[in-house]
């Protein structure tokens, strides 16, 4: 094995630059009966919104922590403020947004995306939106895109109260149970029937506070024919405590729907990422998922897609990038239940410097399922031996009506393809660079150029410092 | 109660794959000491411990056929020294409806190989556990596995190959067809750790489902610390492609008889690598009497 030539990785202030927290209004730490129903009444929550809280924070009590996945030792829930709330109301105009939580979402190029490339923008800081607008044309074709507060409020109450933490309930899991107790903040989007969104939503979540976890809860509702794609992005400035990120994004595809999901998740590596999606599709739906895993210190993401419906289908593209510091644990999930669904998850993984990426996923055809088809495919680059890279894909199969397919591969950069590239005037850090967004190509050509362009200086950042 | 099929990572806990619970007290087990050719038949039930040593420089078959009687609990450990090559064959081929708890786990020093070649068909209750060290540089293990599992046949397989020398190699190859009732887990890992640089692994699965009732579970794994290695598995999971048993019936053969020659094909490979005349009329024989 060749030496390796170590250099610094460069300034990751684009993301790290952080605000003071002075004049924000802050529960204190802990997870107490409390705290829950303080966040309540801070809230408004309706009658049954406070009852839900009430029993996850119960079930949180009760449910064990996973036996498998990264070690969460360092996470202590006592020492997590659950609602930190900046002293503003939620605006529609960037004018109306504080100076300085303005300047941050200009600084990470929110409003700038807005007017160039977006329906809508929802813009969340520590627990509460403080920006939440949507395009008149948008708007007109009776879309809705509002905060999840308001809509508990309004004309679409009894809807949310039928589907929320339906699909993901707080006995899933421990930190869905948390959720449950502490959510606050996140967006709903209905979009009608047969309406098409031809440009993207975008909702991004900014945690500044130190020590703080932030729990909003997105509900995405794209009725018969419709059409929708929706971006997300998550960032935080790092602090040396942990901060913790436990969201919940529940998607109901309606018959023939195709509602397309994207995510550039780039958490401060002080974050544990503990986040849960879950997606239904009805007959003929489909669900698409992309996703950019590059931030967070502990990661346990797998967002997991029910095709109920006939015909529905679901694909996944995703990438992970672990470096230093960094447990990436992520994958997908899928249950095929209705007839001839079909399901392709293509993922590639990164590991360097010590990181540590795994893939791990799920594919269960029920026996109901005929017809089905299911292929999974993963491939792993470690660009050191002190970093680790893990794929654990399970499947389940039950009817023998189907075709189901999956492979994966682990490697590294082939010594042959960097001397090329170094042989046509390269430097080997840029050969090395040039190849993992290669190989990263894939997810990159799923997002809108924006974003790709956004995902490609990311790999540039983390690939800075590999020189071998 | 017996512990056994450990993956060595877990995964979610819903899936009930992580490990198995057998029902079985474990007795004073009787020994055998092998470390030349043998051909050992286990057909009555009990615990057994086999202790297989391969000296440096030197290659030894050893078949192990086991019976289809009451519970039989067989653990086999095998040392390989510097060098030396041992064929280990396992056959269970029985209609009968016993309970197989089988575990090897082998050692293998510097260059040396072993080549494991399990059967098994067509019922019962079989719980393989497999762990294969290749401690040695330029080690290497071969792990080829056939199975026909109907009525209510249970199969549990967790094969595990721990890369610790350099330039190792190792091939997991797992062939079989579910029919019935069937149920199949199953697990293999290739661990390639710190050090096992210029070490290669591959895994490979393929299913016939035959039977709206079987139940198929696959969980192929890879773990690695190591970045100068190459790792692979692969799965393929469905039923009988319909061209194939339609150029059969066009070229005269029933749909019955076309199912068969399709699953005698999976076996056909491994036999020829077992080159045992026993087993391979036993396997035959066996496929003859199965309801397709």
């Amino acid at each position: 094995m060749e030496d390796k030539t170590f250099v610094e990785d460069i300034d990751r202030s684009l993301y790290d630059f952080r605000n003071e927290d002075a004049d924000a209004y802050r529960l204190k730490d802990g997870l107490t009966e409390e705290i829950v129903l303080q966040i309540s009444e801070e809230k408004n929550d309706p009658e049954w919104m406070r009852q839900l809280r009430l029993r996850s924070l119960k079930l949180y009590n009760e449910i064990a922590f996973p036996e498998w996945g990264p070690s969460i030792e360092g996470l202590d829930i006592d020492h997590i403020a659950t609602y930190v709330r900046k002293n503003t109301k939620l605006a529609d105009n960037w004018d109306e947004v504080p100076e300085e939580i303005k300047d941050t979402f200009e600084k990470l190029g929110i409003p700038q995306a807005e007017r160039k490339s977006l329906a809508g923008v929802g813009a969340q800081y520590d627990s509460e939106l403080v920006y939440h607008n949507v395009k008149d044309d948008v708007a007109k074709q009776g879309v809705v895109y509002s905060d999840i507060e308001s809509a508990l409020h309004g004309e679409y109450a009894d809807l949310i109260k039928d589907r929320f933490m339906k699909l993901i309930p707080p006995n899933d899991h421990k930190f869905a149970a948390l959720h449950g107790a502490v959510w606050s903040g996140g967006s709903f989007v209905y979009v009608p029937k047969g309406v098409k969104v031809d440009i993207p939503l975008q909702s991004y979540f900014r945690l500044n506070a130190k020590g703080a976890g932030q729990f909003e809860h997105t509900l995405i509702i794209v009725e018969e024919g419709a059409d929708l794609h929706f971006i997300e992005g998550c960032s935080a400035p790092k602090y040396n405590v942990a901060n913790l990120h436990a969201g919940c994004v529940e998607l109901y595809v309606g018959k023939g729907a195709r509602l397309r999901y994207s995510t550039i998740e780039n958490w401060s590596r002080n974050m544990y990422n503990l986040n849960s999606k879950r997606a239904v599709v009805e007959e003929g739906g489909r669900i698409e998922w992309v996703s950019g895993s590059f931030g967070s210190h502990i990661s346990y993401l797998y967002p997991m897609s029910i095709l109920k419906g006939d015909d529905s289908s679901m694909e996944f593209t995703g990438i992970s990038f672990a470096n230093t510091d960094q447990n990436l644990d992520t994958g997908a999930k899928v249950v095929h239940m209705g007839r001839n669904t079909s399901s392709y998850i293509n993922t590639k993984s990164i590991s360097k410097g010590g990181g540590v990426c795994t893939f791990r996923s799920a594919v269960r055809i029920d026996r109901s399922a005929e017809g089905s088809k299911s292929s999974v495919s993963c491939e792993s680059l470690m660009l050191d031996s002190i970093s680790r890279s893990d794929t654990i894909p399970a499947m389940d199969i039950r009817t023998n009506k189907t075709d189901v397919g999956h492979e994966a591969q682990i490697g590294r950069i082939s010594d042959e393809t960097v001397f090329y590239l170094m042989s046509r005037g390269l430097s080997e850090e840029d050969a090395k660079a040039l190849i993992v967004s290669g190989f990263a190509d894939n997810v990159s050509k799923e997002l809108p150029l924006e974003y790709a362009i956004e995902m490609n200086n990311l790999i540039r950042l983390e690939m800075k410092g590999s020189i071998g | 109660m017996i512990r056994m099929n450990k993956l060595p990572a877990s995964t979610f806990n819903h899936l009930h794959m992580n490990e198995s619970v057998v029902d079985h007290d474990a007795g004073e087990p009787v020994i055998y000491e092998i470390s030349e050719d043998k051909r050992l038949d286990i057909d009555e039930g009990g615990d057994k411990k086999v202790n297989i040593a391969v000296p440096a420089g030197q290659s030894i078959n050893v078949v192990m056929s086991y019976g289809a009687g009451s519970t039989q609990n067989v653990e086999t450990y095998a040392t390989l020294g510097k060098g030396s090559t041992l064929k280990l064959i396992q056959t269970r081929i029985s209609a009968g409806e016993g309970k197989l708890l089988g575990r090897l786990c082998a050692r293998l020093d510097e260059s040396s190989r072993l080549e494991v070649i399990q059967i098994y068909l067509p019922g019962g209750e079989i719980y393989s556990d497999l762990t294969a060290d290749l401690i040695g540089d330029e080690s290497s293990v071969d792990i080829s596995c056939a199975y026909f599992a109907g009525e209510d046949a249970h199969i549990d397989m967790n094969y595990v190959v721990n890369h610790t020398g350099k330039r190792g190699v190792s091939n997991i190859s797992v062939n079989g067809a579910l029919n019935e009732n069937a149920f199949k887990l199953f697990k293999g890992t290739i661990d390639f750790r710190t050090g096992s640089s210029g070490s290669k692994g591959d895994e490979r699965e393929k299913v016939i489902l035959l039977d709206e009732n079987v139940i198929n579970q696959s969980l192929p794994v890879i773990l690695c610390t190591e970045e100068d290695v190459e790792g692979a598995h692969g799965a393929a999971i469905g039923s009988i492609d319909e061209d194939v048993l339609f150029y059969m019936q066009s070229r005269g053969i029933s749909p019955e008889d076309a199912r068969k020659l399709v699953i005698y094909g999976m076996f056909d490979s491994l036999l020829a690598k077992a080159d045992d005349t026993i087993i391979s009329e036993k396997v035959q024989q066996c496929l003859q009497q199965v309801r397709l």
